[in-house]
């Protein structure tokens, strides 16, 4: 099955068309032509010139309908966009907000138990000071938490000028034969490994902070949850 | 056969492509074929370029 030809490539067809009658005819006529069978053939030159620029008018007209059309297809898929979204926000966000809801009320209790343990580490910690005992860290710190990390420095080789006193110069000129940057002083060249980027050192933390401090519980009438006021 | 050379009727033009003239005037209500220029209360005529693209929407062929 082929791809059928719109109006608008009819009406170009046309054109073509008819631009080819008319360089068929205009290369028949010519000065050595019998005088009748010129005319004749120039009277229907002329028809075809006007039937040229009615096509020309169907051509325009066929392109403004297709863009037309274009333009109340891509409306009407628009609204039918709009009108499925509306569907979705009548039909299911008040079970999605009911769910919601119950789930927010479950994991309310949660948080203030880990809330609540959490606060404890600080008890904790003072109690083993106090006897001189290590100190403890917290659930959330101790399961979530993650580890310290350090990248290493990284080094390079490079060829690098020393002058009689171990020193690197500071001011080149250009040999003139080799064309080599060359201290002015004179020294030694030689091949040396160098720091370029020092040791860093990452401390571990809890990714996206303490659940007890980020997260905030909300009923559907705006009552807090958690944390509790 | 249209020889797009002179104004036609409605009629005309509809016989001319072998639809009803009815047919012609419902597409043309629906804007889907341009109008015709109305010369007295009972004939609209239609330009010869108005009757390429009726005949171009009409003889688009259906999708087997």
């Amino acid at each position: 099955m082929g791809i059928l030809p719109t109006p608008v490539e009819k009406a170009q067809k046309r054109i073509a068309d008819i631009d080819g009658r008319i360089a068929g005819i205009e290369a028949r006529r010519g000065p050595d032509l019998d005088f009748d069978l010129n005319f004749e053939l120039g009277k229907e030159v002329e028809n075809l010139k006007s039937m040229r620029r009615d096509a020309v008018e169907a051509l325009a007209y066929a392109e403004d309908s297709q863009a037309k059309a274009a333009a109340d297809a891509a409306k009407a898929s628009a609204a039918a966009e709009l009108e499925r979204y509306t569907r979705e926000a009548k039909r299911d966000v008040p079970s999605r907000l009911n769910k919601i809801a119950k789930l927010q009320e479950a994991l309310a209790p949660e948080l203030a138990w880990l809330n609540a343990h959490v606060e404890r580490a600080k008890e904790m910690n003072a109690l083993a000071q106090s006897f001189g005992l290590p100190r403890v860290v917290d659930g959330e710190t101790m399961h979530r938490m993650t580890p310290d990390r350090t990248i290493p420095a990284e080094f390079e080789d490079r060829e690098i000028w020393r002058d009689s006193f171990g020193r690197e110069p500071s001011q080149y000129r250009q040999h003139p034969e080799t064309g080599e940057m060359v201290p002015f002083g004179g020294g030694t060249k030689r091949r040396e490994r160098v720091q370029i980027r020092a040791e860093q050192f990452i401390p571990g933390q809890i990714p996206g902070g303490r659940l007890c401090d980020t997260t905030r519980l909300m009923g559907l009438r705006g009552e807090a949850l958690f944390p509790a006021r | 056969m249209i020889d797009f050379t002179h104004n036609l009727t409605r009629s005309e033009l509809a016989d001319s492509l072998g639809v009803h003239r009815i047919t012609l005037w419902r597409l043309e209500r629906a804007g889907r074929i341009p109008a015709g220029t109305r010369v007295n209360p009972t004939r609209t005529e239609f330009t010869p370029a108005a009757q390429m693209v009726i005949a171009d929407v009409l003889r688009q062929p259906v999708e087997a």
